[in-house]
């Protein structure tokens, strides 16, 4: 395993806790409150997510270290770590604009306004995970 | 790259074993590659740019032609 293949994969270990609190959340009746209630929990999310990131590739790179038995290290990008990553973008591009776009929908139809918060933040948590995926999948097959 | 099955082929690893079994870290390292780059070429995954091609050809001390050869898609292919 390569230092990008782990950090995509704990991109989406964060994408599922954070997610996962959301919606524990979300099932408890969270889902409701205010504008500003809905932002500054989502806001709170972010922070997670950057900080599951940050821990989570410092342990991650400690775990995978003491599994393959040689330091974990992030080498620079070649034309090939170039081409994964500008496929990648333009998958998680199309995802986050497709889901924007389809927001609106319900908006338009007259549904809770807070719903265009929750799409904020969906929208490009979709496109991360998107984009890892896609890393993930292209360093297996190109 | 193409659509559908790769046709060009290479003779890296045949190369790296009349290099002295050179490794695939070496010849990264030589090219300005990663070795999972090395691994992808040497495997058919990933086609590679022009000049890492030659960057590569250059390694061995061989023309271009005896690293990467290219077959003709079939009919089916065309």
């Amino acid at each position: 395993m390569t230092f990008k293949e782990m950090m995509a994969g704990v991109q989406l270990l964060g994408v599922v806790a954070i997610g996962g609190w959301l919606g524990w959340d979300a099932l408890n009746g969270g889902a409701t409150g205010t504008t500003a209630e809905v932002a500054t929990k989502l806001l709170w999310a972010v922070g997670g997510m950057i900080g599951f990131n940050i821990f989570g590739t410092i342990i991650g790179a400690i775990l995978v270290s003491i599994a393959q038995g040689a330091e974990l290290r992030d080498e620079p990008a070649d034309e090939r770590d170039h081409a994964v990553a500008a496929r990648s973008l333009r998958n998680s591009g199309i995802a986050t604009s497709i889901l924007a776009a389809l927001a609106l929908i319900p908006l338009a139809l007259g549904v809770d306004a807070n719903l265009a918060i929750y799409a904020l933040f969906v929208a490009p948590v979709v496109g991360g995970t998107i984009n890892a995926l896609s890393e993930l999948y292209y360093y297996r097959t190109m | 790259m193409g659509k559908g099955q790769p046709n060009v082929t290479n003779n890296i690893r045949t190369l790296r074993f009349h290099a002295g079994e050179m490794t695939q870290a070496a010849l990264a390292e030589q090219v300005g590659v990663t070795r999972q780059t090395i691994v992808a070429i040497e495997q058919g995954r990933y086609s590679p740019s022009l000049e890492v091609a030659f960057r590569i050809a250059h390694a061995f001390g061989v023309p271009l032609v005896e690293v990467f050869q290219w077959v003709p898609p079939g009919p089916d292919q065309a």
